[in-house]
This record gives C-alpha cells, sequence and structure tokens, in this order.
C-alpha cells in the first residue's frame, strides 16, 4: 500500500522554518504598500534602507545566503535610532514615533529567519496602516489602506500554505493563484464589514481622551494666518485644498458678496501687516438693524490655528468662539479636527458707527520713516479733496486708471514697500493693493485696517454647498468714515474685477502646475463633494451622533447600556447569519444546475408515487413514471428530452434549460 | 520549553484532554461533528488580538474615526475566522485507519483515509502524534490521507491512541481541533532477539544447534522468473550482467523445521517468544518450510509471507498463562 498523499513533517521545523519566496514576496509586497504613503514624512535615507533590507532579503533567500550577522543588526538599528532623532530631534513626537516603526520595519526585514517573524512584520504592517490615519483622513487614502489590508491579509493566506508548499515541491502558483490570493482575503474581509460597521456605530467612545491632548492634524492646511506681508498668499494660491464648506439655509450670497472674513490686521511695521491684541467686547449689533441675514452652518477643514471664519458681516457667533471688537473670530483651542459652525451673517450691518480713541489711534497707525511719497501723495489728496470718502474714491480710481495689474509674479518691492507699488511696479494681488491701499488711508488721516479671509467659493449645484479652497485666499481692507462705520474697501476688485466676480483661479494668467486644467479643477469640484459627503457622514461621526443614532426608534438619547445591548445583539445577529451562511455553502453539496432540475423532477414524480431507484437511469425513470401516469406522457417526455439532450448529448444551450424548466413547471 | 510556557494550547490541551477522557473510542467511520470540535486562538492569535486592543485604545483616545474603523474591520475579521477554521474540520469523515503490524519497539504507523464529502475543499488538515505530524489537503469530494506514529511498548494489540487533528487555517490565527478516538488497533509482534543462535534446521533438532549451511544448498543461478521472490535476486549478478537472474537452492522443501516453543534452551515466555519471532523471520528469508508449536497453538508447516504473519501474530497473541 503506498500512501503518496500525506506529508510528514516535523512540526518544531516548520514552525522556525524560514518563510519560502512566495511567502517573502507577498510580505514585501504588503510591507512595500503600507510603508508608502508615509514615505513623504520619513526621512530621505529611508527609503534607501528599505530598498537595500528588501534586496538583501531576497538575494538571500536565492542563493541560500546566511543571515547578517547580529553585530551589523545591531549597528544598523543603532544607527537608525541616531538617524530618527537628528531628522525629528526627539523620539517621541508622533512623526517620530511612526519614523521609528517604519525604520524597524525595514530592519526587521533583514532579520525574517522563522515564521514567528513573519508573523511580527505583519503585524507592524497591520499597526503602521493605522498610523497613516493620524495623518490623513481622507477618502482616497481609506480605500487605499483597505487594498493594503487585503494584500497583507492575503499574505496570512500564503504563510499558511507554505508548508504544503515546501513539501510538495511543486511550482508555487500550482496551488493558489495570486489573484485566487487576493480574492479570499477580500471576501473574508468583506465578510467583517457588517460587524465592522455595527462596532463602529455603537461601539461607546470616549468623552475625553485617557491620556496625551488631541494632537494636531498633521496634514491641516495652515491656512490664512495672523500676519500678512507680501507672499503669504501666494502659498496658498496654489493650494487647491479645501479650506471650509458652507451650507446655506435658503439664500445664497452672490460671488461678489462672499466675503469669508479671518483675521483684522492694524499693525503696520512698513512690510508685515499683524494683529494687535485688542481683546475685546464682540461689537454691539442692534438686533433691529438686521434685515437680510443669511442662516449657514460652516464645516472647518483643521487648521493648527484658532481663527474661525464666516461670512462678512458676522451678527451671530457659533458656540465655543469668541468675537473680539474688530469682528475676528477664534477657538480657545485650535482647530485639529473637522468642525461645523452655525452662524448668521447680514453683509449691510453697520459696524461701529463710533470709534473709541484708542481704536482710533490704532487704526492711523503708521511707521515712521517709511513709504515718504505715499505719504506725500496722501497730504496732497487731503489739501485738495473734501472729504474722506472722496479720498477712498480717488484712490480706487487710482487703482482702475493709472496702470495697476493684477498678477502673481510682480516685480520685488523694497523696504519702501507701498511707494515701490503704487509708483514702481504698479503690479501685485491681493496683498499687495490691499496693504498699499489701507497704508495710503492711514497717511490720509482715515482710520482703517486690513482684513484677510478669502473671498468667492465653488458652488455645488447637485450637492448644494459652496466650497472655498485654500486657493480663494483674499485680502481686503476697511475704512472707517463718519456716520458710515466701517466699511469694506476691496482695492484688487478696483484692478481684476474677475477676482471677486470669478474667483481666484479664473484670474490666473498662467496654469499653476503641471495638472492644472480647467477640465481637471472641475473633476475635483464634482469629486469634493464624495469627500465632504465622507468628512460628514463618516469622520465627523462623534459621540453626539452616536447618542441619536436610535432616534428612528423612539429612543432620543441612547446610553451607554443601551448601546452596549445594540451592539451585542446586532453582532450577534450578523455572526449567526456569517455562521449559518459559511456552513451553508459548504453544505451545498451539488452546484451542478441541471442535475438540481432532474432532482427536482424525482421529486415530483416521487409526489406522484414514483420513486426513482439509484441504479436506474433517466430513460429507463420515465418508462416507469410514463407506465404510472399515462396522463403525464408529454410533459415527462419533454422533461427527459430536455435532460438528455443537456446532460449527456452535450448540448449546453441556454434555450435547452429554458426548456426543460418550462417542461417541469407544466408538470406540477 | 521556555517558549511552550507562553503558549495558550500547551496548559489548555491537557485540561481539555481530561475534561473530554470520558468519550469511548468511537467506531469508523468517525465524522467529525462541530460537538467533538474545540477552537482556540494560536499564539499569534492572542498576539494579534493584543494587537487590536491596542490599536483599537489608541484611536479610541485620539477620537479618530478611520482608525476606529479600520480597528473594527480587523476586529470583525478576526471574529469571523473560527468560523472559516471550525468549518475546514467539521464534517470530515473518517473512514477507515490502517495499521501494518510491527515489532514490539517500533513504531505504529496508523495511516487515517479522510473523506471530504462537502463541496468545498479543506486545505491545511494537519494531525500530530508525538514526535511526527502530518499535513494533507483535501480538495472538494476527495480523499486523502494523514499518518499517526505510535511507539509500540510490548506485544500484542496496540490501541490507538488519542491523537489531534487539527488545522489553522485560514490565516494561522485560531486552531481547531478533533482528539481522534477511533476504535482502531494495530498488532504488534514480539521483538527479534538481536544476536540469535542461527535457525536449528532438521526435523529431530530444534535445540539451538548451528546450522548445516553448506555449499550443497546452493544449486546455482536461473532466469528471472515472475513471482520469484525478492530475497532470491542474484544482485550482484544483476548488476554485472544487467540480466534479472534468482538464485536457487536445492532441496528447501525437503527440510522441514518444527520450531517448539517447549524446547527451547532459555527460560522466560517473552524471551523464548523473541528468539522465535527471530527464526521465523529467518527462516522466511531463506525460503524454508517451517512449522510452529505453541503451548496452546499448533501451527502447521508451510512457508510464504502469509504463514509467517501468521505465526507471528500467533506470537504477538500468545498468552503467558497458557503456558501454563
Amino acid at each position: 500500500m503506498s500512501y503518496s498523499s500525506y506529508q510528514s513533517v516535523d512540526l518544531p521545523k516548520i514552525a522556525a522554518s524560514a518563510p519560502d519566496m512566495r511567502t517573502m514576496t507577498w510580505l514585501l509586497a504588503s510591507l512595500a504598500l503600507v510603508v508608502a504613503p508615509h514615505i513623504e514624512r520619513l526621512p530621505i535615507w529611508f527609503l534607501g534602507l528599505f530598498l537595500a533590507a528588501c534586496a538583501l532579503r531576497i538575494w538571500q533567500l536565492k542563493h541560500q545566503r546566511r543571515s547578517i550577522p547580529g553585530w551589523i543588526k545591531l549597528c544598523l538599528t543603532l544607527l537608525a535610532l541616531a538617524g530618527i532623532w537628528l531628522e525629528y530631534g526627539t523620539l517621541l513626537s508622533r512623526q517620530a514615533n511612526t519614523g521609528l516603526l517604519c525604520v524597524m520595519l525595514a530592519l526587521k526585514v533583514m532579520e525574517t529567519a522563522k515564521r514567528r517573524d513573519v508573523y511580527l512584520l505583519i503585524s507592524m504592517a497591520y499597526f503602521v496602516a493605522i498610523t497613516q490615519f493620524l495623518f490623513n483622513q481622507s477618502f482616497y487614502l481609506t480605500l487605499y489602506l483597505l487594498g493594503v489590508v487585503v494584500v497583507i491579509t492575503a499574505t496570512l493566506i500564503v504563510i499558511e500554505h507554505q508548508p504544503i508548499r515546501q513539501l510538495s515541491g511543486r511550482s508555487n502558483t500550482q496551488f493558489i493563484s495570486n489573484r485566487h490570493l487576493f480574492q479570499s482575503a477580500l471576501r473574508m474581509l468583506l465578510y467583517g464589514i457588517p460587524l465592522m460597521a455595527t462596532l463602529f456605530l455603537f461601539f461607546p467612545r470616549l468623552e475625553s481622551p485617557m491620556w496625551g491632548v488631541p494632537q494636531k492634524s498633521l496634514n491641516a492646511k495652515t491656512g490664512i494666518s495672523d500676519e500678512m506681508e507680501p507672499g503669504n498668499i501666494l502659498k496658498l494660491f496654489i493650494d487647491d485644498s479645501p479650506a471650509f464648506r458652507v451650507e446655506f439655509e435658503g439664500v445664497i450670497p452672490p460671488q461678489s458678496q462672499r466675503y469669508w472674513r479671518g483675521p483684522t490686521l492694524w499693525n503696520f511695521d512698513g512690510r508685515k501687516w499683524t494683529r494687535q491684541r485688542t481683546v475685546g467686547n464682540p461689537p454691539s449689533i442692534d438686533p433691529e438693524q438686521i434685515t437680510d441675514p443669511f442662516r449657514y452652518s460652516l464645516t472647518m477643514e483643521p487648521t493648527q490655528n484658532h481663527w474661525v471664519f464666516g461670512l462678512d458681516r458676522i451678527v451671530e457667533v457659533p458656540d465655543r468662539t469668541r468675537m473680539e471688537t474688530d469682528m475676528t473670530m477664534y477657538q480657545r483651542r485650535p482647530i485639529t479636527s473637522i468642525t461645523t459652525l452655525n452662524m448668521i451673517s447680514d453683509p449691510d450691518i453697520p459696524l461701529d458707527l463710533e470709534l473709541g480713541p484708542m481704536f482710533r489711534e490704532a487704526a492711523l497707525q503708521l511707521p515712521d520713516g517709511f513709504n515718504p511719497l505715499t505719504q506725500a501723495l496722501a497730504d496732497q489728496w487731503r489739501k485738495e479733496t473734501e472729504s474722506p470718502g472722496l479720498i477712498v474714491q480717488r484712490a480706487i480710481n487710482m487703482f482702475s486708471t493709472e496702470g495697476f495689474e493684477y498678477s502673481f509674479t510682480p516685480p520685488p518691492i523694497g523696504r519702501n514697500s507701498v511707494d515701490d507699488f503704487l509708483f514702481e511696479t504698479k503690479s501685485g494681488y491681493c496683498e499687495y493693493y490691499s496693504s498699499a491701499f489701507t497704508a495710503l488711508m492711514r497717511a490720509a488721516g482715515i482710520p482703517s485696517r486690513v482684513v484677510t479671509g478669502y473671498q468667492g467659493g465653488f458652488y455645488n449645484e447637485e450637492s448644494e454647498y459652496l466650497l472655498v479652497r485654500q486657493s480663494d485666499a483674499h485680502a481686503w481692507s476697511e475704512v472707517w468714515l463718519e456716520d458710515r462705520g466701517w466699511m469694506r474697501v476691496d482695492p484688487t476688485a478696483a484692478v481684476a474685477a474677475d477676482r471677486v466676480n470669478l474667483g481666484a483661479l479664473d484670474t490666473f494668467e498662467r496654469s499653476r502646475g503641471p495638472f492644472d486644467y480647467e477640465w481637471m479643477r472641475a473633476l475635483r469640484n464634482r469629486f469634493d463633494s464624495l469627500q465632504r459627503f465622507w468628512n460628514q457622514q463618516v469622520i465627523n461621526f462623534d459621540k453626539a451622533r452616536q447618542h441619536s443614532l436610535l432616534k428612528p426608534l423612539g429612543i432620543e438619547d441612547m446610553t451607554h447600556k443601551q448601546s452596549v445591548l445594540a451592539l451585542t445583539l446586532i453582532s450577534s445577529a450578523i455572526l449567526a447569519l456569517a455562521l449559518w451562511r459559511l456552513i451553508r455553502q459548504q453544505e451545498r453539496r451539488d452546484p451542478d444546475r441541471i442535475h438540481q432540475l432532474y432532482l427536482a423532477f424525482q421529486k415530483r414524480m416521487k409526489k406522484l408515487g414514483v420513486e426513482s431507484s439509484p441504479a436506474e437511469g433517466p430513460i429507463d425513470f420515465a418508462r416507469r413514471c410514463k407506465a404510472n401516469c399515462p396522463q403525464l406522457t408529454d410533459q415527462i417526455d419533454r422533461v427527459i428530452d430536455a435532460y438528455v439532450q443537456l446532460r449527456y448529448a452535450g448540448h449546453q444551450h441556454s434555450a435547452v434549460e429554458r426548456q426543460l424548466k418550462d417542461a417541469l413547471r407544466t408538470l406540477s | 520549553m521556555a517558549k511552550q510556557r507562553f503558549d495558550i494550547q500547551s496548559w489548555t490541551y491537557p485540561l481539555i484532554k481530561r475534561l473530554s477522557s470520558h468519550r469511548p473510542p468511537s467506531r469508523l467511520p468517525i465524522t467529525i461533528s462541530s460537538k467533538r470540535l474545540y477552537v482556540l486562538p494560536t499564539r499569534f492569535g492572542v498576539f494579534f488580538g493584543l494587537l487590536i486592543l491596542i490599536m483599537l485604545l489608541g484611536s479610541l483616545n485620539y477620537n479618530n474615526n478611520m482608525a476606529l474603523m479600520l480597528t473594527f474591520l480587523l476586529g470583525a475579521f478576526m471574529l469571523l475566522i473560527p468560523i472559516y477554521t471550525v468549518r475546514n474540520l467539521s464534517g470530515l469523515e473518517i473512514t477507515h485507519i490502517d495499521a501494518k503490524p510491527v515489532f514490539s519497539g517500533d513504531a505504529a504507523q496508523f495511516v487515517i483515509t479522510l473523506r471530504n464529502g462537502h463541496h468545498t475543499a479543506r486545505p491545511l488538515i494537519w494531525a500530530r502524534h508525538q514526535q511526527l505530524t502530518t499535513v494533507t489537503s483535501l480538495p472538494a469530494d476527495a480523499t486523502g490521507h494523514l499518518m499517526v506514529a505510535i511507539d509500540s511498548q510490548k506485544r500484542g494489540w496496540m490501541h490507538f491512541e488519542r491523537s489531534r487533528l487539527y488545522t489553522t487555517y485560514p490565516v494561522g490565527l485560531f486552531t481547531a481541533w478533533a482528539w481522534l478516538t477511533p476504535d482502531v488497533r494495530c498488532l504488534v509482534y514480539p521483538a527479534p532477539e538481536t544476536g540469535a543462535p542461527t535457525l536449528p534446521s532438521g526435523h529431530h533438532d530444534s535445540t539451538g544447534r548451528p546450522e548445516q549451511r553448506g555449499d550443497e544448498e546452493w544449486s546455482g543461478l536461473r532466469d528471472y522468473q515472475p513471482g520469484d521472490p525478492s530475497r532470491l535476486m542474484a544482485w550482484k549478478v544483476v548488476a554485472r550482467t544487467g540480466q534479472l537472474t534468482s538464485k536457487v537452492f536445492s532441496d528447501h522443501h525437503n527440510q522441514e523445521i518444527v520450531l517448539d516453543y517447549h524446547n527451547l534452551p532459555i527460560q522466560g515466555v517473552e524471551a523464548r517468544l523473541s528468539r522465535l519471532c527471530s527464526w521465523i523471520i529467518d527462516a522466511n528469508e531463506r525460503g524454508l518450510h517451517y512449522a510452529l508449536q505453541l503451548p496452546d497453538q499448533q501451527i502447521q508447516s508451510g512457508h510464504g509471507d502469509a504463514h509467517m504473519h501468521h505465526c507471528l501474530q500467533a506470537l504477538a497473541e500468545f498468552q503467558s498463562g497458557a503456558a501454563g
């Protein structure tokens, strides 16, 4: 007797046995995929280290070389630690930690002698996957990482099959193809999705962190800051990432009114505008003067800053937000997660009809010894012109008639930045204009200040929301006039009306990068609604939303106990279903459709009193059936004819199959 | 051994083994029902569980929804894996277990025939007992074999020792196993005596006198004929000429040997059986005719493998009480 198909294995050897080429290929592929999104955050030498480790390991495996000696590994580890420390200046920050994790992963690749090492690497790979979300939670990254998790899981299956591969020594792919591996891993993970969703919805969340503070979301775009100096906003122009999204209740303001107000800047040092520390009460607004308010909810992307933006002028400040006298809004904690704010704005509301002496002084401040030409021009205007309102008008006229141009590549300006701009270069974008205009007004004795923020936004008709991108960043001015209070003046609009009417991108004279085309922008706008949905429904899901989950069932505020109960019930149901499905799938013995139909025929005949015997062919059986039920001769003949054709004559036609089904139906 | 301490199975197996030891041996064919199955995480499974726990704490703490999602996906995955693992074993049929007789002290090799009557394949089924581990993969509707080796201690019928049939399919996170306790036994012949005196020859002499082995028994060579036993092959000639050649001995059938239990110059039941065993093998190798006389049984003269096994079985089953 020969028992060729059993294979005897020495178990301890299997457990310790080195991964074979197939395991190694899958393992290294998963590691490379999982590390890839981190690359931009990692030191430059990491890529070299990782590739070298992979190449070395593959080479060892191919040529049956022994592993490199331990002291070299130790030296490499110490070097890598030092490298991380040099790169990040610490070993404890989040970036340094992920860097360390990735470096350890690369070093461990060199030391995959045993099965246990492979398992350790796989676990590390899963962990590296999860650390990505500390930096970025976008929809696309999530999709990518899901794919990576499938590959990692497929690697586990590859390892599991390794003993069989080694024992039979047959070619690797003969057992289970790569595609099949990926599919089985995908299926196993997909079966987990309902359970995952249940856990996600009902698993009790923490009210406040157990340790540490919620750290800054590191991919946050700084966006508008509280300083303005030529060149600051330019960085934002090339950044198409969203700043915030706005949903309006009712009327949407026209493009030319979409001034999203951020920090107001008072102090000018000749080049840079900064904020004044004016902690004060919010401006008093007479509710009766509110005429046509815009009501909206504004969802901010995380920034590392405190500043909150709102449609100029804000009459109702959102929760947890403070407003200062100059209408600058901020939150006490930096905005580190997606934050939704409900606000009311009315663009026509008057602001500060009275200006206190302190504010007047601040709004007239100019550095000494800068911009003499501007001062001279202002003095001249002051003599020639009656009222401050006319001076403002004159300045605007100057911008629109005296050859000023809107450009993102202005020539450099020197120490007397305003003089240089107004009298020499005459070319720039919103920062230049608002800065020069405000300085000019101050020189002419008109209280004025710079306001930074965003202007415009893309309205998504389908999903009905307004998307404001970083590239919509803008700066304008406010002047204070007697009896009228603060008035918004946008000198940029005088030069390039398109900037305000169409948006920053349409005023660009050249494409901003290799992928900057009109249709691509349109595509990005389209995809943004997907990302927004993701942000709102998934990333922004929190304890409060969880508690209102069972509202449709009449439970207004779900308690912990209820959520645990719901979790248990639904999970058990899902597990039971999975169990039933998987067992059934196994026990479905005969996938043969045609045979199933024949079985159905037998079943019907059994009801009519004719039972087939196992040794009986279909034709013999039909003969007996016909003898027993002569009235059904035609139907039986049709069934058996079709069956015999399909089964024995090799006809694979669906027409015949349909005929068989029809014939069966007539029998019942 | 230090490593074993961390292995969840190392302390649960004995416990479960003891708890389930009341089960009587079962008759073949055995179908492994889920009632007979046990599931536990492997060492990697425990580690993976801890990893998920750490991920959970981290993502809850940072309230990072995507991280939570991934954690829950892995958690759900881990919860579903035991179903696959159990499914891989449950419903598996053990149709028969065969073991060829062995000499005492050798390992009896029980060959287990498994049948997968199900529509899905059953990859990676392992069997383990003592030092030997075997593995097989069963396609749908197929049979396969595993082996369990059990060291024999003494002659007689040796029962199959409880062995573990297990699988860690599909990803090595969980192991499902069933204790195999079939009602199967293997015949153990006495161990042949080493360095036994040569076989007594002749009808009248069974006292162990050196046998007359001489040239007169050798009668020559002839061409191999199908059916010639391989021990009669003249290998040297074959190697030299390439022709299959058999040795021919004369007068074998004329010599009648009776191996008598009582006529042995040694004491002790087992020692006598050992010597008889050794002589039977020797006689069979030389193609002699021999008869066996035991206190409780007589076996008529015969020759060939079947005769030898018959005699050896008599030795194996011999009850010392019968020597009386």
